[in-house]
């Protein structure tokens, strides 16, 4: 597993992150190449061009027979919490090692990944897509990246078939937890990590929600 | 010294039974609440918008707000129902508008009459409806028809054989032209260029294809069972909570 390069999410630009760490993600896999999945041997992925939203500008779905997978938010009702955590951001201005307590906001949040694909080898680059796609979701070891930068807790349905003429096109659901930190809901304290209270001090306000 | 001893069995059923119904109650009320289509209308509409948004091409970005507005909600039993149509009527080609002619034909000859095809002929008859609402050019003896007459009545001479059509004229005059009215054969042949131009134009014009339709369709009612799937057990239980709180 490589670690992705793009920011963590950020309450900041939610949307923005998020499909930014897809992108990356993603991108990695789907270039028609094949991928050391934890698997022996190594596994072959399509060539696949990655939509978000409604990001139609040249939405390609395949005039030359290809295959597009497009990530689109559900409107579920996103639900909420916070908890405070120790948070690892290393250094602040002028302390070489401070303590820092950090509320974490987690939203749970779900996607549908439409994978298309026409042409004549269209049933085959689709069934393959969305197989790689599930494979690679439901793979820990993979997904562990996107974790690291606050996209958690996968949880992947199987591909569903909808429908396969001569457009052929699949679902992959998904549901996941984003994690982000509150913004300005930060208590630093220089003793260390074991004393923090978070109802205490100047950044310490405890109160659930504020900021989220 | 004991006289003697008594032991008292007594049941909390009762209260067991009570506690059972009004659990049974709250989930019933909780159930009804869950399930109102009011909220979920919203819901469907707005996922119906995001999938067909993403599936759509630029090009096609334009059909999407008329999918999503077929889309019906309403009370079912003792949930809701939800479905979403396709709002594009049907374009003949000029393929089908030959077929139609052979179908008519081979009726015709069998005495089968035209209810094996009859929804073909509909749509046939309302295509004829539109070019006479858009591009006929009309004339006085039009003014005391609809559209829709004059549009069967083209239909008619553009799907029956020339052997069944009259060929004589009646002697009568055009009021605007002053020419002799032609005959039913001839109003056939003359109206059969614009016709054919007519069929296709719409053929050319930008449409959604069959294939298109069926997967944005299929695609909405995939989507809207992954949301209700997921919706449905986290609103439940807040109502749940909701109703237990209530006195």
């Amino acid at each position: 597993m490589t670690p992705l390069i793009n920011n963590a999410v950020s309450a900041n630009a939610l949307e923005t992150s998020v499909m930014k760490l897809w992108q990356e993600f993603l991108a990695r896999y789907f270039d028609g190449g094949k991928h050391d999945v934890g698997a022996t041997p190594l596994v072959q992925f399509p060539l696949a061009e990655l939509l978000f939203q409604q990001s139609a500008a040249g939405q390609p779905l395949a005039a030359s027979g290809g295959l597009a997978i497009t990530l689109v938010s559900s409107e579920v009702t996103r639900r909420k919490w916070v908890a405070w955590e120790n948070y690892s951001s290393g250094l602040t201005s002028g302390l070489t090692s401070a303590a820092t307590r950090q509320e974490i906001c987690y939203e749970a949040v779900a996607w549908n990944f439409w994978v298309r694909a026409n042409g004549t080898n269209g049933r085959a680059l689709c069934k393959s897509g969305s197989d790689g796609l599930f494979g690679l979701l439901s793979n820990k070891g993979e997904t562990h990246a996107l974790g690291q930068k606050g996209i958690c807790r996968l949880k992947v349905h199987a591909p569903r078939v909808i429908q396969e003429t001569d457009y052929v096109l699949r679902l992959v659901s998904l549901g996941a937890t984003l994690r982000y930190p509150i913004l300005s809901q930060r208590y630093v304290d220089e003793c260390g990590a074991g004393d923090l209270d978070p109802g205490a001090g100047d950044g310490g306000q405890s109160g659930l929600g504020a900021g989220s | 010294m004991i006289q003697s001893s008594r032991v008292t069995i007594t049941s909390n059923i009762q209260g067991v039974l009570d506690r059972a119904t009004r659990r049974s109650r709250d989930v019933r009320t909780a159930l009804t609440r869950t399930l109102a289509v009011g909220e979920w209308d919203k819901l469907l509409r707005a996922e119906a918008k995001r999938t067909l948004w993403a599936l759509a091409k630029q090009s096609e970005w334009g059909f999407v707000d008329a999918f999503v507005a077929t889309v019906l909600t309403g009370p079912f039993m003792t949930g809701f129902f939800a479905r979403m149509s396709n709002p594009l009527p049907p374009v003949l080609v000029v393929e089908e508008f030959a077929m139609a002619q052979d179908l008519q034909k081979r009726a015709l000859s069998q005495g089968t009459g035209p209810t094996l095809f009859s929804d073909f002929l509909n749509q046939f008859d309302q295509m004829m409806t539109d070019w006479v609402a858009n591009e006929k050019d009309k004339d006085r003896r039009d003014y005391d028809k609809s559209d829709e007459e004059i549009g069967s009545w083209i239909g008619y001479l553009m799907l029956t054989p020339d052997s069944k059509l009259n060929a004589k004229r009646s002697g009568k005059v055009n009021p605007v032209t002053g020419k002799p009215v032609l005959s039913e054969l001839e109003a056939k042949h003359s109206l059969m260029k614009h016709i054919v131009d007519y069929i296709q134009r719409r053929q050319t014009e930008k449409r959604l294809g069959k294939d298109q339709i069926n997967a944005w369709l299929l695609a909405v009612l995939a989507a809207w069972s992954v949301l209700v799937r997921r919706e449905f057990p986290g609103r439940f239980r807040a109502q749940l909570n909701v109703v237990r709180t209530e006195l």
